[in-house]
């Protein structure tokens, strides 16, 4: 179990670093997130009122659309290099591995949002630094990476490649995309707990059965 | 309501198919992921198709049922949003079967896909359910306004249904053979293309 | 009565329009294969 919990983190470790080094990745999801973030800015000169409303919706978007470019990357450098083979032997258990990749992009996703939430509450003048709103997102990008890993492992072995992801991510995706609009919706609102707490419960659940389905069926994504 | 109901019954039924195509096409992929018969993922492909067609009249039907009924041809109700993005899933399930050259990678991908699809579905549907809706709800009676039916339209509408499913059971062992040549003939071309000119993507 | 059932008339041409498209391109299809078939043969 020891030596699981090793294997996992070395190939976390391994995804980081190997993101790190070239920074590539981060700085296009932080640049294409910025400048979402200005494009949206034609659609959301209204009263302060509706627009703090509507915040949680824009991020969100902004959030996933610069996700899925990151997702598209995750697979990108053993499809080219073939290193899938080389994992397979080295690692025991493929199910590590695609946490590994999962927990990866949870984490560039994370970082994302710690960098869009400040930038976001400059330009609008509007304080986002709500808990539960934080949390909300956070479990967002989880069950969002649970759902994209998966396809990505697909995706990235078609033709189509990059098109095709958010193809098959988005219409999957929707649960989610419900889920956290709506309970931000609620939070922002000032409303109660209880009234929105359905959603988050509806994000917990769909992050367990995409990880669940995807610890199962890994072997058929990258085994001949 | 008039004359336009008539086509609420084959609205139904179209709808019961497209969602019964779903919930086959995705046993049959988990039937295929056990036991590796590539004729299961025939049976899954063909259903899935069978289900765009007829989600999309599906929701082509229920839009013009509901001009003259609700005076709009559009709403954000759970049931529509459900089938259109049901409709989606089965697209982005062909452009993934399109995009892959070896057989049995297309056959695992494609089963996956599905069985993740169908799940996210009735996700979807039932966090649809809890905004409001107006849909009419002929079973349910939480949400949406209740349509008046008669005995007579219980059992045209349960008519429909059944002899929907009929027509599903045909196509789909139809289409399913067509399907199997096709593909042995496509990938049997494909082999060709390989070796005259060297190139194919196995993923 | 009268006035939906223009709309009415819609919905039955798009339905069938649409079911008789798809069983046509089966037709298609089975043509299609049964000459490729033939060839091979």
């Amino acid at each position: 179990m020891k030596k699981w919990f090793a294997t996992l983190k070395t190939l976390i470790w391994k995804d980081l670093l190997q993101e790190w080094r070239s920074k590539d990745m981060l700085t296009a999801m932080l640049a294409f997130a910025i400048l979402t973030i200005f494009i949206f800015n034609y659609a959301m000169e209204l009263d302060p009122r509706t627009r703090a409303s509507l915040a949680p919706g824009i991020l969100w978007v902004v959030i996933t659309f610069s996700g899925t470019l990151g997702l598209n990357r995750s697979f990108v450098a053993e499809q080219e290099q073939g290193s899938f083979d080389a994992l397979v032997l080295a690692v025991p258990g493929l199910g590590s591995i695609w946490l590994a990749k999962q927990i990866t992009n949870f984490l560039i996703m994370l970082l994302l949002i710690l960098i869009i939430l400040p930038i976001y509450s400059l330009l609008y003048n509007q304080n986002l630094f709500n808990p539960a709103l934080i949390a909300t997102f956070v479990l967002g990008a989880w069950a969002f990476s649970a759902a994209g890993t998966l396809l990505a492992s697909m995706s990235s072995q078609s033709r189509m490649r990059d098109l095709l992801l958010p193809v098959m991510l988005f219409p999957i995706l929707m649960p989610v995309n419900m889920a956290v609009v709506k309970a931000g919706e609620g939070i922002m609102n000032g409303l109660a707990f209880a009234s929105y707490q359905n959603w988050l419960l509806i994000l917990l659940v769909y992050g367990i059965i995409m990880t669940t389905i995807s610890l199962m069926v890994f072997d058929y994504v990258i085994l001949e | 309501m008039g004359w336009v109901q008539k086509v609420f019954y084959f609205h139904v039924g179209a709808g019961w198919l497209g969602m019964l195509a779903f919930a086959v096409a995705m046993v049959v992929s988990i039937i295929y992921l056990r036991k590796g018969d590539l004729k299961m993922d025939a049976i899954a492909a063909s259903a899935a198709e069978i289900g765009f067609l007829f989600s999309i009249i599906t929701t082509l039907s229920g839009m013009i049922w509901a001009r003259p009924s609700w005076n709009t041809w559009w709403t954000w109700d759970p049931r529509l949003t459900t089938m259109v993005i049901m409709a989606f899933t089965y697209l982005a399930y062909f452009l993934l079967r399109n995009g892959m050259d070896n057989p049995i990678k297309r056959a695992r991908f494609g089963s996956i896909y599905l069985i993740v699809g169908f799940i996210t579905v009735p996700i979807t549907f039932f966090s649809a359910r809890l905004l409001r809706s107006i849909h009419p709800t002929v079973f349910s009676s939480n949400s949406g306004e209740k349509m008046a039916m008669t005995a007579p339209m219980y059992q045209t509408m349960g008519f429909s249904i059944f002899a929907f499913t009929i027509l599903f059971v045909f196509l789909l062992i139809l289409r399913s053979q067509l399907r199997m040549e096709e593909q042995k003939i496509k990938d049997a071309e494909a082999l060709e293309n390989e070796i005259e000119f060297g190139e194919v993507n196995n993923g | 009565m009268a006035d939906t059932y223009n709309y009415f008339i819609l919905g039955y041409v798009v339905i069938f329009g649409l079911l008789i498209a798809y069983c046509i391109y089966l037709a298609f299809l089975a043509k299609k294969l049964k000459r490729k078939r033939t060839d091979k043969s």
